[in-house]
């Protein structure tokens, strides 16, 4: 059933995202080609629209961020806690499901409105000289073989990168998971839905940064009295960063399944449909 | 067999209580009214039924289990408002609802469609009220589900329309059915039902079948809900 849920999820957010995405490909093509013809020609006309482009591709790239953040957040609200939720909540599907379908079309999203903004560079730098990706490749080549000299090797970095991935699905998928228990806790009530969900939502944020600030603070107190017979190796000082980077997986996981809870225990047991 | 059922159910929202111990039995092959005025607490216990609410003391069965996934499977739900995503054209809905409910009749949906005269390519943002709740009615009703619950069905639809609604549901009508329509439109609805349960403020007044209503009091369903909530 989720395939389902998801594949009109992605129809549902594609009509209002393709086209945003499609636009600053098209914005940094035409970019491209005024400044191809500004190096040939000084008409006034020309610079000027050049200008307004280049203008309208920072512009765009910033009205995806927005975009995308503005329709995940409003499809949320629209689908599940609108007049559709009564269309939604009646599917033989769990809640469970409705939630995943959300959480993964924002995701797959954000990280395609990434790589559309790499590609748009792709397109202003264009036509791109094959010399450029051969260089490329032989300085990562170079990078590489460094590390490896002072002995870190390939799946160390491997290692390094695979965490920062997670770190940064993890975030997203909270970041996502803060707008859904917010929305979900507001509109539990029966009125001022929007304007509380509003205030559960900087609530949130709130709680959360105190909660932060007190481990930390349990943290740096607990390691104060400890005493360390830390021998600054690299291989010690490679492990430190792999526990710290696992340590903020773990912790934004936790933080993660929190939110998943509450959002999945509002929209079981508090929903109050409009 | 009893296809729904209601045990002690209350429900309260803040310090009004919408729901006060309900018992309702809705057994298979009958189609039943659930009339009250407005406020009465027709929608609350629909939408219990559906798992849009969960109930602060009692229980809901729908064949003979709680809300949940399998229920829904078995329950064609007809809110009472506008529910359809905007954008979405009629033929996408058939879609949907034929991907979601393996109980959809995608033959009927498409005949009816075009019986009423409604536009499959136009989108539901572009359609007048009455047309949107045509597209409800018949997606609802292309369903073979064992439960119908039709929360104020006719409301908006012409007296011709509401006729071959109402004969499409007398007629696809199936013997281990039930189906529950609450409205106030009694007299149009009346020739359809078999039994009817009066609520108001949240209580069950009356629970009757429709014969016995005629029998005992020598008048209609009308002219008794008339009486019961003289105001």
């Amino acid at each position: 059933m989720l395939r389902k849920l998801l594949k009109y999820e992605f129809k549902a957010t594609g009509r209002v995202m393709l086209p945003v995405l499609l636009a600053l490909l098209a914005v940094s093509g035409l970019l491209n080609i005024c400044v191809r013809v500004t190096e040939h020609s000084e008409g006034t006309v020309i610079s000027f629209v050049t200008g307004m482009l280049a203008f309208l591709y920072v512009m765009a790239i910033l009205a995806i961020g927005v975009v995308a953040l503005v329709a995940l957040v409003y499809r949320f609200y629209k689908n599940l806690l609108s007049d559709e939720g009564y269309l939604m909540f009646t599917l033989p599907v769990s809640v469970h499901s409705l939630v995943w379908a959300k959480l993964i079309t924002a995701i797959v999203w954000l990280i395609a409105a990434f790589l559309d903004i790499v590609l748009s560079l792709f397109v202003l730098a264009a036509p791109l000289r094959l010399g450029w990706g051969i260089e490329f490749v032989q300085f990562i080549g170079q990078v590489f073989d460094e590390l490896a000299a002072v002995g870190i090797n390939g799946l160390e970095i491997a290692a390094f990168a695979l965490e920062l991935l997670l770190i940064v699905i993890l975030g997203i998928i909270g970041s996502c998971l803060v707008f859904y228990t917010a929305l979900s806790l507001g509109h539990s009530f029966s009125n001022h839905k929007m304007l509380l969900s509003v205030g559960f939502y900087f609530a949130i944020g709130f709680v959360t940064q105190i909660v932060v600030v007190m481990l930390l603070i349990g943290l740096g107190t607990t390691l104060d009295g400890t005493e360390f017979n830390y021998v600054y190796t690299l291989r010690s000082a490679l492990n430190l960063g792999h526990a710290t980077l696992l340590g903020i997986c773990l912790s934004t996981l936790l933080y993660d399944a929190v939110l998943y809870f509450g959002t999945t225990f509002m929209l079981k047991r508090r929903l109050n449909l409009p | 067999m009893v296809n729904f059922e209601c045990r002690a159910l209350s429900k309260n929202f803040g310090h009004v209580q919408a729901l006060e111990n309900v018992d309702i039995r809705v057994e298979s092959g009958r189609v039943v009214g659930l009339l009250g005025p407005n406020g009465s607490g027709k929608t609350t216990l629909i939408k219990l039924a559906n798992g849009l609410l969960t109930p602060d003391s009692g229980e809901v069965l729908i064949g003979g289990m709680a809300p949940g996934p399998e229920t829904k499977a078995m329950v064609s739900y007809q809110p009472d408002r506008p529910y359809l995503p905007q954008w979405m054209k009629a033929r996408e809905l058939i879609k949907f609802y034929e991907d979601f409910y393996p109980d959809f009749d995608t033959a009927r949906a498409l005949d009816m469609l075009s019986r009423l005269g409604v536009p499959s390519d136009r989108r539901i943002k572009q359609m007048s009220k009455g047309t949107q709740e045509k597209v409800q009615l018949i997606l609802v009703m292309s369903r073979r589900a064992r439960l119908y619950l039709l929360d104020e069905p006719i409301g908006g639809v012409d007296p011709a329309t509401r006729d071959f609604i109402l004969d499409t549901i007398l007629r696809n009508f199936d013997e281990n059915a039930s189906i529950v329509i609450s409205t106030h439109l009694i007299s149009d609805v009346e020739k359809v039902l078999d039994d009817v349960v009066f609520i108001n403020n949240g209580r069950v007044m009356l629970q009757s079948s429709v014969d016995d209503i005629r029998e005992r009091n020598g008048m209609s369903v009308d002219a008794l809900f008339r009486e019961v909530f003289k105001c």
